[in-house]
């Protein structure tokens, strides 16, 4: 595949110059989706019944408790401090930022993959997008940094509807290769694109401007709208749709047969994960000021896959808990060791196994233990 | 007048015909059981009705509509309600939230992204749930339920988009002989106070001789016999196609009409 598309070089199609060589990344994954797309059950398969639904099916969902209410206001109190400390630890406002990315991030593809059933495996994909669609528009149009923060997420939500609709039509594990397959394809085109994208060097010097050109300002807008961004998605799943969206999972057949178009909801649940998700990558260009096609690789879709289970998949707090946690892991293991990857993977390790549910799960399952015997 | 219209209902898989030349009509309040041994062709009968499987020849009208090649929740829209052969519910839901669900999808409010799910049609939903006598269980989560249980909150689901006919595949399959007596029952009642009409395939013939207005037979995917519950008994094809399976006529004692 590859060897052809360096063969066929630069072709011209009547008006148009297509340069088969800048495809080949592209065209590899390309081949994958529309295999996925078109044999959705492999090239000799025959199909199974879409099973949306987890092993262990969740317990209903619950509004917040007052503790809970209590404790998450505690916690934004003191994210609020903390924009105070920068000039006794600068570095604790950039760590912030990051976990602040990370939660968002992680509680956007939560929202698929828990409530929707559909294990997304491509969801940097949507970030990626959405660092890009913020980046370039401050490279090409020298946009307003609230502008550029717009434009993001209409990019990621541009990619999420066009993925999201051949994604919703597959489960299980082809629907993990296909998000798959559709990640590596942005993330080729980031990488091969060089002139628009700067290919592997990316783009440098997108920096927030005035009023949000300090660390503590940019850190105040960092957690305004992930708090913003947080709650919306939480509200959409007490709202009649999240529950159409879990509807569809537990049961697809019941789902169809009280009149839910199954696939619809599901896609639109896909493009809003997609959106929030553009949201954080928008985000991230501005907190780091330079981004590459990395933005959009495996790994980060992988990272936000580990926050999720590591919180607790079947829990709403999980992918915050989940998220801040890893964030700060990763962040500490980094700088103790040049073997920071092995060793952060053997403390995940331990910590799934240690909490079977995720940390969140564990702990709300020794809560109501507690409150039983009372 | 009849609520549902089936004409020449054909559908063949792999050169077998399940179902051949079927034809029947429900009448309104009508009490319809489909019966018949197993691989008789039941199942693809009524999936074919419910829109799950499309089918090779024939009409089905509801309401003088033609149904066929309509989606199952397109059906579901028209007026028809809906149980399965093995109980579905929505786990990670409370009973009622199941029949909110429903409510709210009958309502064409699944695209409401703001408002809260817990009020909404709340009552009614415990309304219904009332009718099946699970309204004690309306905050319990699904998936603790015992299957009988299940049965009846699936049936108040079924009951949420004021259906003119109800499509039960094997209504009491699974259940306990006393469970099941209880859930017929149950059902026939709601068929003469809300003036629906009942479709249903049933295994076990005591249910079916004590409860049904009428039965049509079904052997090899033809009907093979069509009248009240003293016809079908002295049928002789009918004893002939159940000769052998140890199936008597006789409705047991506690099962009253």
């Amino acid at each position: 595949m590859k060897a052809l598309c360096i063969g066929l070089g630069l072709v011209h199609f009547g008006a148009f110059a297509v340069n088969f060589s800048k495809l080949t990344l592209v065209a590899e994954f390309l081949v994958m989706a529309i295999v996925l797309i078109a044999r959705p059950y492999g090239l000799l398969g025959r199909p199974q019944a879409a099973v949306r639904n987890p092993a262990e099916i969740d317990d209903p969902i619950r509004p917040a408790t007052l503790p809970l209410k209590l404790a998450a206001a505690a916690v934004l109190v003191g994210l609020l401090l903390l924009s105070f400390a920068y000039k006794s630890s600068p570095y604790a406002l950039v760590l912030g930022i990051d976990v602040l990315i990370a939660i968002l991030f992680a509680t956007s593809l939560h929202f698929i993959m828990g409530p929707g059933g559909m294990h997304s495996f491509g969801h940097a994909a949507y970030f990626g997008l959405g660092a890009y669609g913020a980046a370039l528009m401050v490279k090409f149009s020298a946009a307003p940094t609230l502008v550029a923060l717009m434009v993001a997420p209409l990019v990621a939500l541009m990619g999420a509807l066009l993925f999201g609709w051949f994604a919703v039509r597959l489960s299980g594990v082809y629907l993990a290769m296909l998000t798959l397959a559709f990640a590596q394809i942005v993330w080729s085109i980031l990488f091969q694109w060089e002139d628009v994208t700067g290919g592997s060097n990316g783009i440098l010097g997108i920096w927030p401007q005035a009023p949000f050109d300090s660390r503590p300002a940019f850190y105040l807008l960092t957690l305004a709208i992930v708090v913003a961004g947080v709650l919306i998605l939480r509200r959409v799943l007490f709202a009649p749709f999240g529950y159409a969206m879990r509807a569809g999972r537990d049961s697809a057949l019941r789902a169809e047969a009280i009149g839910i178009n199954v696939k619809r909801v599901h896609w639109i649940g896909f493009a809003i994960a997609g959106t929030f998700a553009g949201i954080a990558g928008g985000t991230f260009a501005f907190a780091k000021g330079t981004i590459s096609p990395d933005v959009a690789w495996v790994s980060r879709s992988i990272d936000a896959m580990v926050m999720v289970l590591l919180g607790g998949i079947q829990t709403l707090t999980g992918p915050i808990v989940g998220a801040a946690v890893f964030t700060v892991l990763q962040d500490n293991v980094m700088r103790q060791t040049s073997f920071w990857r092995g060793l952060l993977g053997a403390v995940i390790l331990l910590l799934v196994l240690m909490f079977p549910g995720g940390i969140v799960g564990a702990m709300s399952k020794r809560a109501t233990a507690w409150r039983k015997p009372a | 007048m009849s609520v549902l219209r089936v004409r020449n209902l054909s559908k063949a898989f792999g050169g077998v015909h399940a179902v051949e030349n079927v034809s029947f009509d429900v009448g309104e309040r009508e009490f319809l059981a489909l019966i018949g041994p197993n691989g008789a062709g039941k199942s693809t009968c009524f999936n074919m009705i419910n829109g799950q499987l499309a089918a090779d020849h024939g009409d089905i009208e509801f309401a003088r509509r033609s149904i066929v090649g309509l989606k199952p929740r397109d059906i579901w829209r028209l007026g028809v309600g809906r149980t399965f052969q093995v109980a579905v519910t929505f786990g990670s839901m409370t009973v009622a939230e199941n029949v909110q669900m429903a409510l709210v999808s009958h309502h064409g409010e699944i695209f409401r992204f703001g408002a809260a799910f817990a009020a909404r049609h709340r009552g009614r939903a415990v309304e219904l749930l009332d009718q099946v006598g699970m309204a004690d269980a309306a905050e319990r989560s699904c998936k603790e339920l015992a299957y009988g249980d299940v049965k009846r909150v699936e049936l108040a689901i079924a009951l949420a988009n004021e259906p003119r006919l109800l499509l039960m595949d094997e209504p009491t399959a699974g259940m306990a002989p006393r469970e099941r007596n209880d859930l017929i029952g149950l059902v026939k009642r709601l068929v003469i106070e809300r003036g629906i009409s009942v479709l249903f395939t049933e295994h076990s013939m005591d249910v079916v001789f004590a409860y049904a207005d009428r039965i049509i037979v079904l052997a090899r995917g033809v009907v093979i016999a069509d009248g009240n519950a003293e016809a079908i008994r002295d049928n002789a094809q009918v004893q002939q196609v159940y000769l052998g399976t140890g199936r008597t006529f006789t409705p047991t004692a506690e099962a009253r009409p």
